[in-house]
């Protein structure tokens, strides 16, 4: 480039900081917005919820952004105290805010406003979609957004099935048996709750939605304030997706709830279990995996789980065999008349008296060390090392340790 | 209580109403900005649908924020520091959630042909090529996308809101110079960008 910006600092305004690309620029052409931006943009700005909610725009079709709001702070109900319909373009209801201070005419204008209020309310129900309703329609999908978004599709879920993976045979770190059992608890309950309002609704279906919606309104408005929050934030995070994601979730919604199709809830524990192995960061990332992808995480989990298990079957034989035999290793035979009798001081299995030296012992008997370079025998010094049995020498097999490979066992000592 | 600043411009009046509880002042501010918003946003990502949303997203701030309006500044100034907030919010959260990809430039790149493809193609048809807007629209989109968001959100500003450099500054909360460094080198980088394009248009 020939211009410097020394050069170019002199320009007063940005058109001659651009030169010669401003004129390009102008092919770039000016956007109109669509006909009913207008409409949706005032309701979601102004429609609000039982329970502090706001809703989004009725038509989700471009929702994949849309985060309409669901502070209520933000948006009291304050300033709006009626809402009537506006008939410029579609038929919306839109807000009209009177000033509470004016004490002198409130009476005739809340009557006025009551009546609007009430045509618009009905003329408004009549002619475009309740976002509310919409809102409240979708909440069961929204009150369990998690869960369905670590489920992910039906899809996964299937093939999950199909391939039949096992359980992990270990729990998560820093989970006790109770925090397990606690976890999986609430899992089956997301699901009855999943179901519950399944079966409900296709009960209600025949035209009385309403009441469900009614219903559904009402439990918000009871819930407690944690547990509503808890919910804003779900609907907000349920909200956030796009209108894709939205309809892939309500079909898992419809399976998980089938009860014929229970191996698909199978297969969401399982996947539950799975992934609340990893830590919670890396839990996100795995949800955000496509199925090819989840599927072979799964595969390289459930080699590695395996792989460990081996190797802790191994240990848990190695241990179990030696703590069988090697007592029995250490203890005398019983006598020939099968009496139990005290023995002698000095005998094998007795302790000695104090001060009182015993007989020295040729090498290679109990107690005594081992020469150097003599291979010792099992039981003579100390217990052996732990070695699983299928680790260890077969029948006839040379035996090795640290020194290398060792005489069988009925090789005698080498003589002196 | 409105500042010499803010004094005489029609939305900075529309807003004050709304403050105060007038719910039609919002529907006119809609009416008045949706289009000039819209048109920035489909320039900044290139896609009218995610423009539309970035717009209701600006719309529902401005109208959160109503209670705290203060007119010590020029409602554009204001709508136009929201707007970039917004665009700034969308550029981290497809960061973070790989799921909202900003195409750059849909017309050009949704076909998958680069700046260079188009001036090698168009190069034997040089006069028609010159009426085709389509085509030189689709070579400045895709200009455009090779900026980064900051000197893009820059550049549009200038060009379609008309701002000067302290609206700019003020709206991207930068400095003066500092914006003027940002236009500079969007006007090299698209000047780099579009050569291909006039090199061929001048044999």
């Amino acid at each position: 480039m020939t211009h410097s910006h020394d050069h170019d600092a002199d320009a007063t305004d940005p058109a001659e900081a651009l030169a010669d690309v401003w004129q390009m620029l102008d092919a770039l052409p000016a956007a109109a917005a669509s006909s009913d931006m207008m409409a949706t943009t005032i309701e979601m700005a102004a429609v609000p919820l039982p329970g502090g909610f706001t809703a989004t725009r009725a038509a989700n079709s471009r929702t994949s952004m849309s985060t309409a709001s669901m502070s209520t702070a933000n948006i009291s109900s304050a300033n709006i105290s009626s809402a009537s319909v506006s008939t410029a373009g579609s038929s919306v209801r839109t807000i009209r805010g009177i000033e509470r201070s004016a004490a002198g005419w409130w009476l005739p204008a809340a009557a006025v406003v009551l009546v609007s209020l009430i045509v618009g309310i009905a003329a408004g129900r009549a002619t475009a979609p309740n976002p509310e309703l919409g809102v409240l329609a979708n909440l069961p999908i929204a009150q369990h957004v998690d869960l369905l978004r670590e489920a992910g599709s039906v899809a996964f879920l299937e093939e999950v099935a199909k391939r039949g993976y096992p359980p992990p045979r270990r729990p998560p770190l820093a989970q006790s048996p109770a925090d397990v059992r606690a976890d999986v608890q609430e899992f089956d309950a997301a699901i009855e709750a999943i179901r519950a309002v399944a079966a409900i609704a296709a009960v209600e279906a025949d035209g009385s939605s309403r009441s469900v919606l009614a219903a559904r309104r009402e439990q918000v408005l009871e819930l407690p304030e944690w547990s509503r929050r808890q919910l804003e934030k779900s609907v907000e995070s349920y909200q956030r997706l796009s209108a894709a994601d939205r309809r892939e979730l309500a079909s898992l919604g419809r399976a998980l709830a089938d009860p014929k199709r229970d191996s698909l809830v199978q297969a969401a524990r399982l996947w539950h279990q799975w992934i609340q192995l990893r830590d919670p960061a890396d839990r996100r990332d795995v949800i955000d995996l496509g199925t090819a992808d989840r599927l072979e995480w799964l595969d390289r989990w459930t080699r590695l789980d395996a792989r460990n298990e081996t190797r802790m079957e191994v240990r848990e034989n190695a241990r179990q065999f030696y703590e069988r035999e090697w007592p029995n290793r250490r203890r005398p035979p019983p006598d020939a008349n099968g009496d139990d009798l005290p023995r002698q001081p000095g005998q094998p299995g007795q302790p000695r008296p104090p001060g009182q030296p015993g007989q020295p012992r040729p090498p290679g008997q109990p107690g005594q060390p081992r020469p150097p370079g003599q291979p010792g025998q099992p039981g003579q010094f100390g217990p052996p090392r732990l070695r699983g049995p299928s680790m260890g020498p077969g029948p006839d097999g040379p035996r090795f340790n640290a020194r290398g490979p060792q005489p069988p066992l009925e090789t005698p000592p080498p003589p002196r | 209580m409105v500042s010499e600043t803010a004094a005489g411009d029609p939305s900075t009046e529309l807003m004050i109403r709304v403050r105060d509880g007038d719910a039609a002042a919002f529907e006119q501010i809609v009416g008045l900005w949706q289009s000039r918003l819209v048109t920035l946003f489909l320039h900044h990502t290139g896609d009218h649908s995610t423009a539309e949303d970035l717009a209701q997203e600006v719309f529902l701030r401005v109208y959160r924020a109503r209670a705290g309006y203060q007119p010590t500044a020029k409602f554009t100034t204001w709508i136009h520091t929201i707007a970039n907030n917004v665009a700034s919010d969308l550029r981290q959260r497809s960061y973070r959630r790989r799921e909202h990809g900003v195409p750059a430039n849909v017309s050009a790149s949704s076909s998958g042909i680069g700046l260079d493809q188009i001036a090698i193609a168009a190069s034997g048809l040089m006069p028609a090529r010159l009426a085709d807007r389509t085509e030189l629209q689709a070579v400045v989109q895709q200009a455009l996308g090779t900026l980064n968001e900051r000197q893009r959100m820059a550049v549009l500003l200038a060009k379609f809101e008309h701002c000067s450099y302290e609206e700019i500054a003020a709206a991207m909360e930068l400095t003066v110079p500092a914006v003027k460094s940002l236009l500079f080198r969007a006007r090299d980088q698209l000047r780099e960008a579009i050569a291909p394009y006039m090199q061929g248009d001048r044999p």
